[in-house]
C-alpha cells in the first residue's frame, strides 16, 4: 500500500513539474486578472484603426452626389464598415454607410439588407426607409418599394435630424463636421420627402393602386407637401376613380405649382365639369394663370429628368 | 580533466567561433535580402523608424559641418533639438559609424541603412552570446539567434527605434550575466557602457522595468545565486575601487542630459500636446493612463496577428518563426527548471503589465512615478516578451536535446515527434492557416528531428546547424516577400532629404500642425459612453515651443500658414503686451492685414525710449523676400544666424523663428535683448544704419556637456574593447 501511495505521489510529482502544467497554471492566473471584455473592445477599436481608410474624400463625394469614377476606390470602405457593423452590430448609422457603400458598387442585395438592419435598429430614420426604397424601385422591385416608402412617409423628420447630430464617429467623417453641409440636411430631408411622395405616386398610379394613392394624398395635404407631380399622379387616380371632387383638388394643387402641365389641365377642366360647385369655382379662378400654349412633352421630359436625378443620399 | 580533453575544447572554440562567423554571414546575406526593399529605398520606413532616420541624418549632417545641433530651425518654426537628440540617444558611439560611411563617400541613405542593420545584428549577436552564457551549447545558442534574426522584430527596424533600446539592453544582460560567471573588468565595464547608453535617452524607463522585473523574479526564484552574485561583486569593488569609482561617476554624469531634458521639460517652455493630452500631470513628457485600443499589449489581437495568414504582413505584426512553435510543443513535457520558470515568470508578468485593461497596469500607473511617463508597453511585447519566449524554445529544445542525444526510448520519442507535427499539422488545418508551405515545412522538421534521433550528428556539426537554420530561415524568406508587396512605396523623399540647410528667405513648405482627429478615439468615447473633450475640434502639434502651441490654438490656421511664409519681417512700431492678456484677436488681424505693428511681450523690460516704435509708420510691414540694399542673409545653420541690415531708421526685426530661452542676439558684436514678439518669435530692436546681426543658440555649458558626454561614451567604448582584447569576457 505504502509502496503504491509512494509510487502515485512520484507520478504526480513528476506531472507537477512538466512545463506544460506550468504553463496551464499561468494562464489560469494571468487570465484571473484581465478584464476580456474591456479587452476584446480595445481589439475591435485597434483592428479597425488599421484598417480605416486614409481619406473620406471619396465618400464626401458620393454622399454630395459626384459620380464615382473607380469603383475599385470603394474597397478600404465596404472592408472597413463591414468590419464596424460586424464589431457594433447595434450601430445603425454604421449599416447604412454600408449599405450607401454596397449601392455604388452595384451589390443591391446586400445594400438592401443593410438598409433593413439599420431599419431594425431604428425605424425612425427617414433615409433608411427611403434608400432602400430607391434601391428596390431601381430594381423594378415596385410593391415592395411602395411599402418601404409607406413607412418614409410616416417618419418624424425631426428624429432623423437628431438622428445624424449624435452620429459622431460616423457621419461626422463624411462631412457633418463642415457646418454648411449640416445646414443642407434639413433642406435635403424636406426635398427627400417630396421625392418618396413623387415616387409612391408614380408607382401607385402605374399599379392602379388609386385608393392608396387617395389615403397618400389625405396624409399629404396634412404634411405640406408641395410637389407638383405627386398632386398630379393623385389627380390622375382620383379621376380614374371618378372622385371629380378630390381630382380636381388635386389637380389645383399641382398646376398651383407647375402651370405647364398641359395634361393636368386638360383633366382638371374636365373634373371641374363634374366636380361640386365650389371646387368647380376653384378650378375656374386658376384659368387666368394657365399658359397660352403648352406641349405635353415638356412635363414628360421634365419628369424623366427628374427621375434619372434621383439618388440615393446618406444623410 | 585530463590533457587530451583540455586539448580537445581549445581545439573547439575556435572552431565554434568560425562556425558561428559563418553563420552569421549567412544569416546577414539572407536578411538582407529578405528585407531588400527597404534597404534599397524602394520602400518606405513608417511610423518612429522614419522621424529617427530624419533626425539622425539632421544630427549628421551638422556634425559633419563641426555643428552640434542644439536647435531645429525647420520644425514647428524652430524647436530645441534636445528632445530628438535624446529620442536617439546622440551620445551613442555607434552613431559616429553613419558620419565616418558619409566621410568615405557613402550616401546617408545608405551609410544610415548599414548602420541600422549593423546595429540590429549587433543585438543579436548580443543575444547569442547570452544564450552561450546561459545554454552554454553553440547549437542551442544559433537556434535561438536564427529565430530572433528572423522574427518580426526585425520588421521594427523600419518602423521602430526598439532595436536602439533592444541592442544595449541585450548587452547589459550579456555582461551582467557573463559577470556571474566570471567577475571580469570588462564584464563590468560593458554593463557599465550599456547602461550609459540607455540613460542618455529620456525613455530609459522600458528597460528600466525590465530590469527590476529581473531582479524580482531573480531574487524570487534563485535567492542562493543572487547572493552569491552580490558577494562577486562587493568583491569585484574591494578589488578594483578606482575603475569603479570612475565608471559609477562616468555613468552619472551621461544622466546628466536625460536629466536636464527631464527638467526643462516640467518647465514647460515646450510642449508635446499628442502626448500630454489629457495628461494628470503637466511635464510635457508625461502621458495620460493608457487604454488599449491606443496601445498597449492586446491578447487577442497577438493571437490573431500569429495564426492568420501572412499574406497581409505588414511592419511590426507579430510573427514568430514557425520552427519556435514546433520546439516549444516537442518540449511541453520537459522539466520545469529554475530558469524555465523565470523566463516564463518574467514573460508572463510583462505581458500582464503591457495590458492596459489589466488590474497591474492601473496599480503601477497610480504608484510608480515613471509610469506617468511611459506609453506604449507593446514595446515591452518586442523588447522582452519576444526575446523570452525564444529563451523559452531555447530551453525547451536543450531539455529536449538532451533526450534526443542520450539515445534511450529512440522509438517514443520518434513516435512523440510525428505525433506533435501531425498536431501541428492538424492545428494549422483547424485554424484555417493550412497551406503547402506549412506541410511542407513540418515534414521537413520532422524529418530533422528524426535525423538527431536516429543518425549520430554532433550537436555542432555543420549539417545540423545548416538545417536548422535553413527551416527557420527559409519559410520567413515567403514571409517577408509579403511583407514587400504590402509595404508603402517610397514615392517622395524623406525630411532633410532635401537641400534645408542653404540660405532662403521664405519656409519651403508652410508648417503642418496635425489635425487630430483620431476617429478611434472617438468611437471609444462614444460607445462607452464616456465624456471626453472633443479631440476633433483641435489643432494639436506633436512637438514645439510652448509659445508656438499658444499662437497655433488661438488664431487662425491659415492666417498663421500665410504669416510664417517668411522669416524675416520689419516693423515701425509695437504694441506691449502682457503674456497673461495676449490679444490674440488683434495678432490675429495683424497677420492677415500684416499691419505695420508687431506686438511684443514686456516681460521684465523696461520700456525706455529706445524701445519706442517710430513717429511715422507705413500702413504694411516691411517683408524680406531676397537680399536687398537694407537686407541681407548671410549665414543660417542650426544653432546660428548671421544677417546685415541697413534701414534708414529704426526697425523692430521679427524673426519667425520661434522665441525660447537660450537664444541670444548680437548687434555689431553688443548682446541685446531678445523679446518675444507676435506670440511666439523672435523681436529684435535693429538701430538704423548699418548693423551686424547675430543670433546664437546655446551656452558654454551646453557645447561643453556635448562634448565631454560624447569623449566619455568613445572613452568608455575604448576601454571595454581594450579590456575585452586582455582579458576577454
Amino acid at each position: 500500500m505504502k509502496k503504491q501511495v509512494l509510487g502515485f505521489w512520484k507520478m504526480l510529482r513528476w506531472i507537477a513539474t512538466r512545463a506544460v502544467v506550468f504553463y496551464v497554471l499561468i494562464y489560469f492566473m494571468t487570465t484571473s486578472f484581465v478584464d476580456f471584455d474591456q479587452i476584446k473592445f480595445g481589439y475591435k477599436i485597434r483592428l479597425l484603426n488599421k484598417i480605416i481608410p486614409k481619406s473620406y474624400s471619396l465618400m464626401i463625394d458620393l454622399a454630395q452626389g459626384k459620380p464615382l469614377d473607380d469603383r475599385a476606390r470603394l474597397k478600404p470602405y465596404i472592408k472597413f464598415y463591414e468590419k464596424l457593423v460586424g464589431f457594433f452590430p447595434e450601430r445603425a448609422d454604421a449599416f447604412s454607410v454600408l449599405a450607401f457603400c454596397y449601392y455604388h458598387n452595384q451589390e443591391w442585395q446586400p445594400a438592401v439588407s443593410a438598409y433593413q438592419q439599420a431599419l431594425d435598429l431604428n425605424a425612425d430614420v427617414f433615409w433608411f426607409h427611403y434608400n432602400k426604397g430607391f434601391i428596390l424601385y431601381k430594381n423594378k422591385q415596385f410593391q415592395d418599394a411602395l411599402k418601404v416608402f409607406e413607412g418614409a412617409r410616416g417618419c418624424e423628420l425631426s428624429s432623423t435630424v437628431e438622428f445624424i447630430k449624435e452620429s459622431k464617429i460616423v457621419y461626422r467623417l463624411i462631412g457633418v463636421d463642415d457646418a454648411v453641409f449640416f445646414a443642407q440636411a434639413n433642406q435635403r430631408l424636406i426635398q427627400g420627402r417630396e421625392d418618396v411622395y413623387f415616387l409612391s405616386a408614380l408607382i401607385g398610379y402605374s399599379l392602379k393602386r388609386y385608393d392608396e394613392l387617395l389615403a397618400m394624398a389625405d396624409l399629404a395635404r396634412s404634411q405640406g407637401i408641395q410637389d407638383a407631380d405627386f398632386w398630379f399622379y393623385a389627380g390622375m387616380a382620383a379621376f380614374q376613380m371618378k372622385n371629380y371632387d378630390a381630382a380636381s383638388e388635386c389637380f389645383i394643387f399641382c398646376l398651383s405649382r407647375d402651370q405647364q402641365n398641359v395634361k393636368a389641365w386638360e383633366i382638371l377642366e374636365q373634373s371641374a365639369r363634374q366636380s361640386s360647385s365650389s371646387v368647380a369655382r376653384k378650378a375656374k379662378n386658376l384659368q387666368r394663370i394657365k399658359p397660352k400654349s403648352g406641349d405635353v412633352s415638356i412635363t414628360n421630359k421634365r419628369v424623366a429628368a427628374r427621375l434619372a436625378d434621383l439618388n440615393l443620399q446618406l444623410f | 580533466m585530463s590533457g587530451a580533453g583540455l586539448q580537445k575544447k581549445a581545439q573547439s572554440k575556435p572552431r565554434a567561433g568560425r562556425l558561428f562567423l559563418r553563420a552569421v554571414i549567412f544569416c546577414v546575406i539572407s536578411w538582407v535580402f529578405a528585407f531588400r526593399g527597404f534597404l534599397s529605398g524602394a520602400l518606405k520606413f513608417r511610423h518612429d523608424a522614419l522621424p529617427y532616420y530624419e533626425h539622425g541624418k539632421f544630427f549628421i549632417d551638422y556634425i559633419l559641418r563641426g555643428i552640434f545641433p542644439l536647435w531645429d530651425p525647420t520644425w514647428n518654426c524652430g524647436v530645441p533639438n534636445e528632445f530628438f537628440l535624446r529620442r536617439m540617444g546622440d551620445f551613442n558611439p555607434f552613431y559616429y559609424v553613419v558620419a565616418f560611411l558619409r566621410l568615405i563617400g557613402f550616401s546617408h541613405f545608405t551609410a544610415y541603412n548599414i548602420f541600422l542593420v549593423a546595429y540590429y545584428f549587433l543585438g543579436m549577436i548580443g543575444f547569442y552570446l547570452l544564450c552561450q552564457r546561459i545554454f552554454k551549447n553553440a547549437a542551442m545558442s544559433l537556434f535561438g539567434f536564427f529565430l530572433l534574426s528572423f522574427s518580426s522584430l526585425a520588421t521594427l527596424v523600419f518602423s521602430s527605434y526598439v532595436s536602439l533600446i533592444f541592442t544595449p539592453g541585450v548587452w547589459f544582460f550579456y555582461f551582467l550575466v557573463s559577470f556571474y560567471f566570471r567577475s571580469t573588468r570588462t564584464s563590468f565595464l560593458g554593463a557599465i557602457f550599456a547602461l550609459m547608453i540607455l540613460f542618455s535617452t529620456y525613455i530609459p524607463f522600458y528597460f528600466l522595468f525590465i530590469f527590476s522585473v529581473f531582479l524580482f523574479f531573480s531574487f524570487c526564484l534563485m535567492p542562493g545565486c543572487c547572493v552569491s552574485y552580490i558577494s562577486k561583486l562587493i568583491n569585484f569593488f574591494k578589488q578594483n575601487k578606482g575603475l569603479v569609482f570612475c565608471s559609477v561617476l562616468i555613468l552619472l554624469f551621461s544622466l546628466i542630459p536625460a536629466w536636464q531634458m527631464f527638467q526643462s521639460s516640467a518647465q514647460g517652455n515646450f510642449v508635446l500636446p499628442t502626448r500630454n493630452f489629457n495628461s494628470s500631470i503637466s511635464n510635457a513628457i508625461g502621458v495620460p493612463q493608457q487604454r488599449s485600443d491606443f496601445g498597449g499589449i492586446i491578447p487577442h489581437y497577438v493571437i490573431k496577428e500569429l495564426f492568420s495568414s501572412y499574406k497581409s504582413m505588414t511592419l511590426a505584426r507579430v510573427y514568430i518563426p514557425l520552427m519556435a512553435f514546433i520546439v516549444l510543443l516537442l518540449g511541453g513535457g520537459v522539466r520545469a527548471s529554475k530558469r524555465l520558470l523565470l523566463f516564463v515568470g518574467m514573460a508572463s508578468f510583462l505581458f500582464l503589465v503591457g495590458v492596459y485593461d489589466a488590474p497591474v497596469y492601473k496599480a503601477f500607473f497610480k504608484h510608480i512615478f515613471f509610469f506617468k511617463y511611459l506609453r506604449n508597453f507593446q514595446f515591452f511585447f518586442w523588447v522582452a516578451i519576444l526575446p523570452l519566449f525564444i529563451l523559452i524554445c531555447c530551453e525547451h529544445f536543450s531539455s529536449l536535446k538532451k533526450c534526443i542525444f542520450n539515445g534511450s526510448r529512440k522509438y517514443f520519442m520518434c513516435a512523440w515527434v510525428v505525433g506533435v507535427h501531425i498536431g501541428c499539422v492538424l492545428l494549422f488545418y483547424f485554424i484555417g492557416l493550412s497551406s503547402t508551405n506549412l506541410i511542407v515545412l513540418n515534414i521537413a522538421s520532422c524529418l530533422f528531428f528524426i535525423l538527431l534521433l536516429f543518425f549520430k550528428l554532433s550537436e555542432n556539426s555543420p549539417i545540423m546547424i545548416v538545417l536548422m537554420g535553413a527551416l527557420v530561415i527559409v519559410p520567413s524568406f515567403e514571409i517577408y516577400q509579403y511583407l514587400g508587396q504590402n509595404a508603402l512605396l517610397k514615392n517622395e523623399p524623406y525630411r532633410y532629404e532635401q537641400d534645408y540647410q542653404r540660405l532662403q528667405y521664405h519656409r519651403s513648405d508652410a508648417e503642418n500642425p496635425i489635425f487630430v482627429s483620431p476617429i478611434v478615439a472617438k468611437l471609444a468615447v462614444d460607445l462607452q459612453q464616456k465624456q471626453s473633450a472633443d479631440l476633433s475640434q483641435r489643432f494639436l502639434i506633436y512637438y514645439g515651443t510652448r509659445w508656438y502651441n499658444q499662437l497655433l490654438q488661438n488664431i487662425n490656421q491659415f492666417v498663421f500658414k500665410e504669416y510664417i511664409r517668411y522669416k524675416f519681417i520689419a516693423y515701425d512700431s509695437v504694441e506691449w503686451v502682457d503674456a497673461e492678456s495676449m490679444p490674440w484677436e488683434e495678432i490675429e488681424t495683424s497677420f492677415s492685414l500684416l499691419s505695420n505693428k508687431a506686438y511684443v511681450e514686456r516681460g521684465d523690460h523696461l520700456i525706455d525710449a529706445s524701445f519706442l516704435g517710430n513717429q511715422k509708420a507705413d500702413d504694411v510691414a516691411q517683408v524680406m523676400k531676397q537680399d536687398s540694399k537694407v537686407f541681407k542673409l548671410k549665414k543660417i545653420s542650426a544653432n546660428f544666424v548671421q544677417i546685415q541690415t541697413d534701414f534708414d531708421q529704426k526697425k523692430f526685426l521679427v524673426f519667425t523663428d520661434c522665441y525660447y530661452p537660450g537664444w541670444r542676439v548680437f548687434i555689431n558684436g553688443r548682446k541685446q535683448p531678445v523679446f518675444r514678439a507676435n506670440g511666439a518669435f523672435k523681436g529684435v530692436w535693429l538701430p538704423a544704419g548699418f548693423n551686424e546681426v547675430e543670433y546664437k543658440f546655446g551656452s558654454l555649458w551646453d557645447y561643453g556637456l556635448k562634448g565631454v558626454a560624447t569623449l566619455l561614451f568613445f572613452l568608455m567604448l575604448f576601454l571595454c574593447l581594450f579590456e575585452w582584447r586582455r582579458g576577454g569576457v
